[in-house]
């Protein structure tokens, strides 16, 4: 189950707390797909109103937000959708060459024929999806993967570290880099495949590959530089 | 200080209250005080610790989210297990961080930092060349908060700190201190840290987690024999 598992039992426990857990989702996809633009304010009443949550829901989920840096709150002044900074931005990606490798190879080496099926599933329709650039139906699916990931990976530390850097992660890839060149998207794709066969090896490259895509993508965006 | 509760803002003073918490409680579990098994009342830590409710809840609720804690249903929350079948795993998340760590302490550590390094780091290896276990286990403690500090980056630190902790944790109970040749590993990677020498640290630093993997395996009897306390969940 890892350390999400565990949340959501808890969550699951009475009403309320589920009421904040799909107020986070709604509000963390609101902040990933751009509809709520970094350092808008983000006003308990507005939000009571357009989403129909309460203002506890509300107010929990806009706290689990701000752990997940997510959103930046100012004492006596309110919440605010975090900036984004770029050099928060490269640093997780940096992280990420080191992390991403390590879950790909165990989730290549250890997934049962049942996921891997369910992995070659989600490849084809990431790929469908990429194509039509529905992009909320992209992220919802990108938080199956990852969870997927995780889940084979059958290590709690690991979805321990990875998990709050996935959440920070998604909003660049979602929100920034929009419709993704498609060398990323083909080694995003390759990756899962390679995950799917049981090339741990070949799994990994892709990793790296997609990642280092991904960062020469962003410094050209975030820092104005020019693509390595 | 990193905080693994706040992320990068505090929120007035209450955060930082379950920032503190948090600190302490882990301490209790990571010392023992705490044992595996044992339940966790929010009431009694909140009286004990001199700190509200509030914050000690989200301060268990953090712990929970990095298995040093873990919830049962209708019982509430008490002290995870010693997982002594999950070395591997920790290990697994571990190395991928200490090479980060490593990489971004050899770039941004000041020089004061650095001369820390290297001192507290030659502390280390004269210590586990005494057998003073007790010394060995002190001086890499500060080492390790020293790089924690030297990298500058919070997400790194947020995601440690807990792994540490774990290590920390087992240390207590039956894992033992880092051998000399764990130490004479660990203080080549520090003194290429120290020297801002990035790509030797990351390989000393791979040579040390190698060191780390191989006495387990040689202490793997001992290891899977632990103390009447912990219990071996993959058993």
């Amino acid at each position: 189950m890892g350390a999400c598992g565990v949340s959501e039992a808890q969550q699951n426990r009475n009403g309320q707390e589920s009421q904040s857990t799909q107020a986070y989702v709604a509000l963390e996809q609101a902040i990933i797909l751009g509809e709520l633009k970094p350092n808008a304010v983000i006003s308990e009443a507005e939000l009571m109103t357009t989403m129909g949550f309460g203002r506890t829901p509300l107010r929990e989920a806009i706290q689990r937000l701000a752990k997940d840096r997510l959103v930046t709150i100012v004492p006596y002044r309110g919440a605010f959708v975090a900036p984004i900074d770029p050099l928060i931005e490269l640093t997780l990606l940096e992280m990420r060459r080191e992390l991403d490798p390590v879950l790909v190879r165990t989730a290549a080496e250890l997934a049962t024929p049942e996921q891997r099926t369910e992995l070659r599933q989600l490849a084809e329709e990431t790929r469908r999806l990429l194509a039509k650039d529905d992009r909320v139906a992209a992220v919802k699916i990108d938080a199956i993967v990852k969870k997927l990931l995780l889940e084979i990976s059958a290590n709690p530390y690991l979805t321990m570290v990875m998990r709050p850097i996935y959440a920070l992660s998604r909003r660049f890839y979602f929100n920034v880099v929009r419709q993704p060149g498609s060398a990323i998207n083909t080694h995003y794709n390759a990756l899962l495949e390679n995950v799917a066969d049981n090339h741990p090896n070949k799994a990994c490259a892709a990793a790296i590959a997609f990642l280092e895509e991904l960062e020469s993508f962003a410094r050209g965006v975030l820092l104005g530089g020019t693509p390595r | 200080m990193n905080d693994y509760i706040s992320g990068s803002q505090a929120d007035g003073g209450r955060l930082t209250q379950a920032a503190q918490a948090y600190h302490l409680i882990e301490e209790m579990i990571v010392n023992g005080q705490l044992k595996p098994g044992a339940t966790l009342s929010v009431p009694t830590l909140s009286d004990k610790l001199g700190i509200g409710r509030t914050p000690v809840q989200e301060a268990v609720k953090q712990l929970a989210l990095n298995e040093m804690v873990v919830v049962v249903a209708r019982q509430g929350f008490k002290v995870s297990p010693i997982r002594f079948g999950q070395m591997r795993a920790l290990m697994q998340a571990r190395r991928p961080l200490e090479r980060l760590l490593a990489r971004f302490a050899a770039r941004n550590a000041t020089p004061a930092e650095r001369n820390g390094l290297r001192a507290v780091s030659d502390e280390l290896v004269t210590s586990a060349q005494r057998g003073d276990e007790e010394a060995v286990i002190d001086a890499d403690g500060r080492l390790k908060q020293l790089l924690i500090a030297s990298a500058r980056n919070d997400l790194l630190s947020a995601a440690i700190g807990p792994i540490f902790a774990h290590f920390r944790r087992l240390y207590f109970l039956a894992v033992p201190a880092p051998s000399l040749e764990v130490a004479i590993a660990f203080s080549h990677a520090y003194v290429a840290i120290a020297e801002g020498r990035e790509e030797d640290a990351v390989d000393a630093i791979d040579m040390v987690m190698n060191e780390i993997e191989h006495a387990m395996k040689r202490n793997e009897s001992k290891i899977a024999k632990p103390a009447q306390t912990a219990v071996d969940e993959e058993a």
